[in-house]
């Protein structure tokens, strides 16, 4: 697993790339919050919050590809809480743009334009920069720590994993079904227990260069922004509270 | 008489479980001495490279001075900065998400000025031929390349000794003579738990055999490493 899902396309030499981290956060952030508080009925400002977003996608030039999976992977857990609404809600009759599928649609396009923008961020935004740029916005150092190394240790974690199923299935143990969920289970045990050892591994190689749990494990001293970076924000923000504020419906 | 790099008199320990790992081991390494410590499974030597990192402690009655001074809990941090760990699995020791944080930790941890740092980590990374991977994540590097990352992991905070904890373990041939190569040049106070024999006879001028927690040999690699006997005693053939 070389190429991950974060870093391959992260290229220094493109606009969007080339930003500092914190501007990007800076302005996808805000955009999820504009998009989130605007009401439904609002087709407009949506219609705006996504050809931002797009493009932002063509200067970058993110592949379709990307975006397409990562809307996969967040398509059941859109589903699972936005599926049932249209059968559900009932009509307010006060409100014209309540009821079911409205309340379907609020959901459904605000996950996408969370998505479409976290994506953007993530996919021209080396995981590195990422957190680091997180650590210069003062974001709280124990939960970028976590995200750290959640980031450093899922493909070790899914290579053990492979490993261990790889080492299972050579000994003819083929398919899933219930009554092999003992075997399945003490995998997940056994994968557990060396995740554990490995946690304390992984905290004395900390210690034993200085670590004590007081100092900050990113640079602290910032760099100004550039003035691309202001021109950039500014500009993005405009556009967000036109599309928000200035479209009349 | 100048001070010496390692000095462990009648060190003992004693797992929880009842197994005894080390049994009255005294053991000297001079400044700038290149130790290799050789031991079949089960000798006690991880148990010795814990007591190194201050994990494990030594009872009252048993000494363990590095560079003269005394480990204990006061003295740890200082002794951490003097030791460099290089722990046997490098994912362990690349916790961060480029190689370049990776390096940087331990000068950050000493609350050096960031230029420093960047110094630092440059030189490091130079020193064990890689350059150019400081924006490299740990998983997109060779078994090789990770391990020398590890040893800049150290080498960034001015290490007065070097432990390294199987360096040469799981490589390719290609690999485990570029490690060779990066200790040989190195140089300065070297302990390096192997099973490699080569590395030992080329790399070290001393060699101590563990069995069962004692020293048993302690002398000239090339003597020892070629005593049929005294290996095939020690379950070392």
């Amino acid at each position: 697993m070389k190429d991950t899902l974060f870093d391959q396309q992260a290229s220094p030499d493109n606009f969007i790339h080339s930003l500092d981290p914190r501007t990007k956060i800076l302005t996808l952030f805000p955009l999820i919050f504009v998009s989130t508080s605007t009401p439904p009925q609002f087709l407009l400002s949506f219609g705006l919050y996504s050809l931002y977003l797009i493009v932002l996608t063509a200067l970058a030039r993110i592949p379709i590809k990307l975006l397409i999976k990562r809307f996969l992977m967040a398509l059941p857990f859109i589903l699972m809480v936005s599926a049932y609404l249209p059968f559900v809600e009932q009509q307010d009759l006060s409100n014209p743009y309540s009821g079911g599928w409205w309340l379907f649609w609020n959901m459904v396009i605000k996950a996408f334009i969370g998505i479409y923008a976290m994506s953007v961020l993530t996919a021209t935004t080396r995981f590195a920069k990422l957190i680091q740029g997180f650590a210069r916005l003062r974001a709280p150092q124990l939960l970028l720590m976590l995200l750290s190394f959640t980031y450093r240790y899922m493909f070790v974690l899914v290579e053990e994993a492979q490993r261990m199923k790889r080492a299972r299935d050579a000994r003819a143990y083929g398919g899933r079904w219930l009554w092999q969920a003992k075997v399945i289970g003490q995998m997940i045990g056994t994968l557990f227990l060396r995740s554990y050892e490995r946690g304390e591994r992984v905290y004395l190689a900390m210690c034993s260069r200085g670590y004590d749990g007081t100092q900050s494990l990113w640079q602290n001293s910032s760099e100004a922004l550039g003035r691309r970076d202001y021109a950039f924000a500014l500009s993005s923000i405009s556009v967000f509270i036109l599309a928000r504020w200035g479209v009349v419906i | 008489m100048s001070t010496r790099a390692l000095e462990i008199t009648d060190l003992t320990y004693q797992y929880p479980n009842g197994t005894l790992a080390l049994d009255k081991l005294s053991l000297a390494v001079e400044a700038n001495e290149r130790v290799a410590i050789i031991g079949a499974n089960g000798a006690g030597k991880s148990t010795l490279l814990l007591h190194l990192t201050g994990v494990l402690r030594a009872s009252s009655s048993s000494a363990f001075k590095v560079f003269g001074t005394e480990l204990s809990k006061k003295t740890l941090r200082e002794i951490r900065q003097r030791v460099g760990m290089v722990f046997q699995n490098p994912d362990d020791q690349l916790f961060c998400p480029s190689v370049h944080e990776d390096v940087a930790f331990g000068p950050r941890n000493l609350k050096l000025p960031e230029s420093e740092v960047l110094k630092k980590v440059e030189e490091s990374l130079a020193a064990v031929g890689l350059p150019d991977h400081g924006s490299r994540s740990a998983f997109q590097l060779s078994l090789g390349q990770k391990k020398r990352a590890a040893i800049a992991t150290v080498l960034a905070m001015d290490c007065q000794m070097l432990a390294l904890d199987e360096p040469t373990s799981a490589l390719d041939p290609r690999g485990r003579r570029e490690i060779m190569e990066l200790l040989e040049q190195l140089g300065g106070t070297q302990l390096i738990i192997t099973h490699d024999f080569a590395l030992a006879q080329r790399l070290c001028s001393r060699a101590i055999i563990l069995h069962n927690g004692r020293k048993v040999a302690d002398g000239d690699p090339a003597n020892l490493l070629n005593d049929e006997a005294l290996l095939d005693a020690h379950d070392l053939l």
